[in-house]
């Protein structure tokens, strides 16, 4: 959690590989990605405008699969779909923004990364608690850690740690004892 | 006061009037008909027929670069790309003919595998293709410059690398660009004279033989025929660029347009 201009974009990006370190490194599952290309590091980020506009629905759903070689498993598939609340078609780029953003979601979590950022998404969508729930209990049961920006804090309440971040800095205001 | 309106209008004045001008003498008080003959006609075909290719080769061979140069903000590239734009262009035809002539190595090869720039069609187009490519890059790299990078960013984190990225998200994304920068090309073509007059004052093949460019034509009239001929051949050749320049306009504001989709759940 964090206010404006706390840094919590800036980290994600960092993170991704977007923006290149000054010092220090990033470590995902053991592994350390600082000098991976962002392609490369199996971290998928999620912002307001993460939507390929002009991929038909379906396709941009399994774009990230299709990126890896990997064939698509159906009941996956309809499971990410029934949950996101994906009962639509045509080309993404002409659907509300709401619309968009479950596509990119759903997008994230079949394409199976280490990772999934969502920067501030939650929020744009309708009963974003029960969303952001709905993807808590997806990526958790396919071992996906998500690490999600917010600054409503019953979506804060979701998070198995909670960070607050500012200036740039972070400090842990809450734990589960779960993986983050 | 408020001189910025007048000041605007005084600016394309300036810009409209010679053109304007010319237009109205050549179907006007200084017609004449030679200068509308098969001849001119012909020639504007050709002018058209190798600016239109030219255009189409930039979309092939310099849509990557423009993609390249704008994300790396390579300017060292940018700069490279620009050289044709920044010399004058008969030293661009002596370089294409240098570069096809028997005199050098990869003339020679080039040669031998009967690819000629002299008088032919391949020359012609060659030197278009060359001379406009610039405005391409140019005007291509401004768009992509100016593209929201979240799509990119987000099929390079499901992992697409550079080509993939370039192929499924930037290209799709681009027609609005790419057509304008290809429209905007095609029109530089159309106004080459220089290199033209070097590499293929005349095209010596089938379906053109014989026939000059349409700038070189008038060139030609103006010397031989003298400025009534010149005049109108002239403002038929701004009629027919009108025309493109017309569909240029309505092309990028109808066929490009966003697509906004406001509400609908979420």
């Amino acid at each position: 959690m964090g206010k404006n201009g706390s840094g919590k974009t800036t980290l994600i990006n960092t993170l991704a590989g977007f923006y290149e370190v000054d010092s220090g490194s990033i470590v995902v599952n053991g592994v350390d990605v600082t000098g991976l290309e962002a392609h490369r590091r199996g971290i998928v980020v999620v912002n307001h405008n993460s939507h390929l506009p002009n991929m038909e629905v379906d396709d941009h759903l399994v774009y990230g699969l299709k990126l890896k070689g990997l064939s698509t498993d159906r009941k996956r598939l309809e499971l990410v779909k029934s949950s996101l609340g994906i009962n639509y078609n045509g080309k993404v780029g002409k659907l509300s923004l709401g619309m968009k953003l479950r596509v990119a979601l759903a997008t994230a979590l079949l394409s199976t990364p280490k990772a999934i950022l969502v920067d501030e998404v939650f929020s744009s969508l309708h009963d974003s608690v029960k969303a952001l729930e709905a993807y808590k209990r997806l990526s958790g049961e396919w071992g996906i850690d998500v690490l999600y920006t917010t600054q409503s804090a019953d979506e804060g309440k979701v998070a198995d740690k909670l960070y607050l971040i500012e200036s740039g800095r972070t400090s842990l205001l809450k734990s589960n004892n779960k993986p983050a | 006061m408020n001189w910025l309106r007048p000041y605007t209008y005084f600016s394309i004045i300036i810009l409209v009037l010679p053109v304007a001008l010319l237009v109205y003498e050549g179907f006007g008080p200084m017609y004449d008909s030679t200068g509308v003959s098969m001849g001119v006609l012909r020639s504007i075909e050709l002018s058209f027929a190798g600016s239109a290719t030219a255009g189409l080769l930039n979309v092939a061979l310099f849509t990557p670069l423009a993609y390249y140069v704008s994300r790396r903000r390579n300017e060292l590239l940018a700069t490279l790309s620009d050289i044709p734009a920044s010399i004058p262009h008969p030293i661009v035809g002596i370089s294409l003919l240098l570069l096809d002539s028997p005199l050098t190595p990869i003339g020679r090869a080039l040669l031998s595998v009967g690819i000629n720039f002299f008088d032919t069609y391949l020359g012609f187009v060659s030197a278009l293709t060359i001379i406009s490519a610039p405005i391409y890059v140019t005007a291509l790299r401004s768009y992509f410059d100016s593209m929201d990078r979240s799509a990119e960013n987000f099929a390079v984190s499901l992992g697409a690398p550079p080509q993939r990225v370039f192929t499924d998200v930037v290209v799709p994304s681009s027609y609005g660009g790419i057509v304008n920068a290809l429209l905007t090309s095609i029109s530089r073509a159309l106004s080459e004279f220089g290199s033209v007059a070097i590499v293929a004052y005349y095209v010596l093949q089938q379906p053109f033989y014989g026939v000059e460019s349409a700038s070189v034509k008038i060139y030609e009239l103006y010397g031989y025929s003298g400025p009534r001929v010149a005049v109108t051949a002239s403002a038929l050749m701004i009629g027919f660029s009108l025309i493109l320049l017309l569909a240029s306009r309505l092309i990028k504001r109808y066929a490009f347009r966003p697509v906004f989709v406001l509400g609908g759940p979420s």
